[in-house]
Parts: C-alpha cells; sequence; structure tokens
C-alpha cells in the first residue's frame, strides 16, 4: 500500500511541470504503469482524489492510467513473448532464461495544462 | 482567453527518490561506507539478524544502523545494547523507507563516523520497500522458515531487486516443509544472479558465510 506515496511524488512531479509553464490549472495527466509495477491502478487513483481535494491546482484534473502489458525476451532463442507471471517459461523453446523487457515502470506520461494569457513559454 | 497546452513528460514518477539515492550512494563512495538494505516481511528475524552479526564485525569495522519502522523505538535500543550506534526512523504509518528518510538520518549521523558499513533495516513489508532505492550497495532480501518456501513468487519485485536473499530461523527446518531448494529456485527464476543463504541467528547456522559474503562484497567495491 504504497500507492498514496507513490501519487504524493507525482502531485510534486506534477506541480514542477505546471510551474515550468506558467499554469495553475491541470486538466489532465496520463500514467503508464506496468502491470509488474508492484502498483494497484484502483488504489492509485484513490489516492490522487484524496490529493484532488487538497490541491488546487488539481481541482479539475482527472488522471488517465495506461496499463502496459509485460514484454519478456528469452536468453537462449530471443523469442520476445507477453508473460502471464515471472515464472513464465519460453513459449517457444521452453527455456527458463527469460528476461523482463519492460512491464516494471511506473511514468508519468503527459500533463495537460491550461495556461491563463502571460503564462510562460517552455 | 485559456489555452490548453498539452506537455509530454515520460519521467519516472519516483525520480526524485532514485535521484536522492544516487546522490546518498555517491557520498558513500567517497567515505567508503557500504550500505546494505534489508527488507523481509515483519517478523522474519531482521534484527536479530543484525543482533547476531554486528558481534562478528565490530572488532574490524565502524558500524552504523538505521533502524525503519512504524512507530517505536524498540529496535533501535536492541541494536545500541550491542555497542553500535543506531537510529531510529520512525516513519509514522508510511510502510517502507524512502531516501528522503534516509537522507535525513544520514546527516544526523554522519558527523559521529566515519563509518565502514550501514545497515538499513528497512520497514517490514516485502511489497512496498522494493520500490524504493535508498542508494544502497548491497540489497538483501530475507524470508524465515516458517512464512513458506513459495514466497519468493508472490513478492517478486523484492527479489528481483535483491543481490542477496537469506532464508532466516533454519534452526526451525526440522519442524516444517520448508524446502530450501525450492525457495533458492524461485528466487532465481526472478533473479538468476541473486545468492542464497541459510542462517540461523539463534543457532549461528549460515553466520559465518553471511560474515564472508558482507566482507567480500565491500572489499569488492572499496578494496580491503
Amino acid at each position: 500500500m504504497h500507492e498514496l506515496s507513490i501519487v504524493s511524488a507525482l502531485v510534486e512531479q506534477v506541480n514542477n511541470v505546471a510551474q515550468a509553464h506558467g499554469s495553475t490549472r491541470v486538466r489532465h495527466l496520463t500514467l503508464q504503469v506496468g502491470k509488474m509495477s508492484n502498483v494497484v491502478p484502483e488504489l492509485l487513483q484513490q489516492a490522487f482524489e484524496a490529493f484532488r481535494k487538497v490541491e488546487p491546482l488539481l481541482k479539475d484534473a482527472r488522471m488517465e492510467i495506461r496499463q502496459v502489458y509485460p514484454l519478456m525476451k528469452c536468453g537462449r532463442c530471443s523469442q520476445e513473448f507477453v508473460p502471464d507471471t515471472f515464472s513464465s517459461p519460453c513459449p517457444r523453446c521452453l527455456s527458463t532464461s527469460v528476461e523482463l523487457i519492460h512491464g516494471e515502470e511506473l511514468l508519468l506520461r503527459e500533463v495537460e495544462l491550461e495556461i491563463q494569457d502571460g503564462g510562460q513559454d517552455g | 482567453m485559456a489555452e490548453i497546452r498539452n506537455i509530454r513528460v515520460m519521467e519516472q514518477i519516483l525520480k526524485a527518490n532514485d535521484y536522492l539515492a544516487s546522490a546518498l550512494n555517491a557520498e558513500w563512495d567517497q567515505t567508503r561506507t557500504f550500505v546494505v538494505n534489508l527488507m523481509s516481511s515483519p517478523g522474519a528475524g531482521k534484527t536479530s539478524l543484525l543482533e547476531a552479526t554486528l558481534p562478528l564485525l565490530k572488532e574490524e569495522y565502524r558500524m552504523l544502523v538505521l533502524e525503519g519502522d512504524i512507530e517505536t523505538e524498540r529496535d533501535a535500543e536492541r541494536i545500541r545494547t550491542q555497542g553500535v550506534p543506531a537510529l531510529q526512523i520512525t516513519t509514522g504509518g508510511t510502510c517502507h523507507l524512502e531516501s528522503h528518510m534516509i537522507d535525513q538520518a544520514w546527516k544526523l549521523a554522519r558527523d559521529r563516523g566515519p563509518f565502514d558499513l550501514l545497515f538499513i533495516e528497512n520497514v517490514g513489508n516485502l511489497v512496498c520497500p522494493a520500490s524504493y532505492f535508498l542508494g544502497e550497495h548491497l540489497t538483501v532480501v530475507m524470508l524465515s522458515t516458517p512464512e513458506g518456501d513459495d514466497k519468493p513468487m508472490k513478492y517478486p519485485k523484492a527479489f528481483r531487486s535483491s543481490q542477496v536473499f537469506l532464508i532466516s530461523k533454519s534452526d526451525l527446518l526440522y519442524a516444517l516443509d520448508f524446502s530450501p531448494e525450492r525457495a533458492r529456485r524461485e528466487a532465481l527464476q526472478l533473479q538468476p544472479k541473486i545468492e542464497t543463504l541459510l542462517v540461523s541467528s539463534k543457532s549461528g547456522e549460515g553466520m559465518q558465510r553471511w560474515i564472508q559474503l558482507l566482507k567480500q562484497q565491500r572489499a569488492r567495491r572499496f578494496g580491503s
């Protein structure tokens, strides 16, 4: 249950982006969350709602979570595949020497800002 | 008129944590402080392991322990009776340690150094601590035999981010259906380079190998 801490870091990150562009209103943010990132999207969303109530910047903001399927690569035959679990063997040669290429990420992809006239460029 | 602008960020959400952790790591490289982050579920025996470890290293190394807990000063008190300085980090509800907590504690403690070895005992939890790099040189995950040998796959991230896997409470093996070999194989599937040791803080089994491993890892990083 570290979703609250993650959203706390996210809010700071979004704050920095908004400040850099002279915006006081965030409309939308998009996260990219790997299915093996160890976080629960519903809990992220709940934590975000809690922050929205106390952060004026986020008052009207919506958060979209794009979940990303994991991708593994076989160390023996180089086949790439979507695993069910961390222990999935290669579907082509059945080797268990496989490596996760992505699926653990926790990224802020995009922020949609409202910028009043006179806002800074950048 | 307000303008709508879409900003492409593409940054790790925990970037600030990792950035500070990297700065700590660089400082510890300079002070030649070898840092170990110890993770396990509650009650697996992290503090007991440290109580058994510190006396075996005390003559050779100057050590510091940072104890992470949600509440109470108890673990730090246990460590201090070993004659090793210990700072308690009480997270006040947070289920893991973050690098800013380590940074704060380290700034309070570092003037009492120099330290050759720093042990960070994370909050008892096999899920959340695994997402937070604390700047350590060695990440150790511990599982006690009563918890069952099927746990590595249930907590993949903790095992994937560790280099050493300690199976603790080996003195209880006689009474349990725990297969150290099965647990070791599961951990290897998650992290092909992980080294598994069977230890008991109570009987002392495996402690010499654990101490050896710590000394070797430190020497590999800094020379002897």
